[in-house]
């Protein structure tokens, strides 16, 4: 990397991209950290209150999220990939498979949103609130969809964000303005991406398998 | 995360076969959740999910070779996460079931209540 441009506080441009991806992973950290809380929650939860959890689970739609689980499973790998086309100074083919990572996160945003609807259709909200708690009144239901709605829609926040920021970065390979002595970058966002899925491996199981 | 690799074709086929493989183990995971286990069910869904966070991790995003900072950062967010689950679990083994006895009625309260 000697001989690359890098920013004037750097010595070179290996050390800022030793710092930019030490911080990405202490970043990272903390979003797994604040996932911890929702996890945490989840297994008190459902250690106090197995029956509720197992009927929550059971009503949960297993077509959408396990439909969603192999799309974020395959936009992991494309975005993976694409950064294996910028390493090889494939811009094209990296655009590519960054354009069909955004695509599958999208797909899995309106499924999720699909699913949702439907949710407040069977009169299912967040807070217990709703017809389907009248109709169903089991202690510790309204907590599992509270928390439902909570650990998912915060995930799929993260993904609308992994989205803009692999827009960006799309666009910034198309540019040429990250290339493959700044492939950090790109790496960082690829980062951010797997993180998402690293959560989503875990909800699924928790929200909708078992 | 990612080095540049000595045979790019190499890393590609790799990427693609542990992509290919996560989906063999999602799949996996969505047959066993037809089929009743029992308590066992949620155990073998995390382990296979585990499995799945690992080759994310390691292969994705090539945790092995990160430098010992950025590795020492993720680790620790790691000890926090076993403490907070080591805690929780101790907190949920050590409660216990309390009745809560209503406190009895005061003289006044008593005569109130007796009164039509």
């Amino acid at each position: 990397m000697n001989g690359v441009a890098h920013a004037p506080h750097f010595e070179s441009a290996e050390r800022q991209a030793h710092a930019a991806r030490l911080g990405m992973w202490v970043f990272l950290s903390s979003e797994l950290l604040l996932f911890a809380g929702l996890f945490a929650l989840y297994a008190a939860g459902r250690v106090e209150n197995p029956a509720a959890f197992r009927a929550g689970v059971e009503h949960a739609s297993k077509t959408i999220g396990s439909t969603n689980t192999a799309i974020l499973l395959a936009s992991s790998t494309s975005v993976a990939a694409s950064l294996e086309f910028l390493q090889q100074k494939q811009r094209r083919a990296c655009v590519l498979a960054l354009s069909l990572t955004m695509l599958l996160g999208a797909g899995f945003l309106a499924l999720k949103l699909y699913e949702y609807a439907g949710h407040f259709g069977d009169g299912i909200f967040p807070g217990g609130n709703g017809s389907y708690f009248a109709e169903h009144p089991i202690h510790g239901l309204a907590l599992f969809w509270t928390l439902y709605f909570v650990s998912t829609g915060l995930h799929a926040i993260h993904v609308t964000v992994g989205l803009i920021i692999l827009g960006l970065s799309a666009r910034s390979v198309a540019r040429g303005s990250i290339d493959e002595t700044r492939a950090y970058v790109l790496e960082n966002a690829a980062l951010y991406w797997h993180l998402i899925d690293l959560i989503w491996i875990f909800l699924w199981p928790l929200y909708y398998l078992a | 995360m990612s080095t540049a690799s000595s045979n790019p074709r190499a890393a590609l086929s790799r990427t693609l076969r542990t992509g290919a493989l996560l989906l063999v183990l999602a799949g996996l995971s969505y047959g066993f959740s037809f089929v009743e286990f029992g308590r066992l069910s949620l155990v073998i869904a995390l382990a296979i999910a585990a499995l799945k966070a690992l080759l994310v991790l390691f292969v994705f995003m090539q945790f092995g070779a990160l430098p010992a900072s950025a590795r020492l950062g993720a680790l620790s967010a790691l000890f926090m996460l076993f403490l907070l689950a080591s805690l929780m679990a101790v907190d949920i083994a050590s409660r216990t079931a309390v009745q809560v006895q209503e406190p009895a009625p005061s003289a006044a309260e008593a005569q109130a209540i007796s009164q039509p």
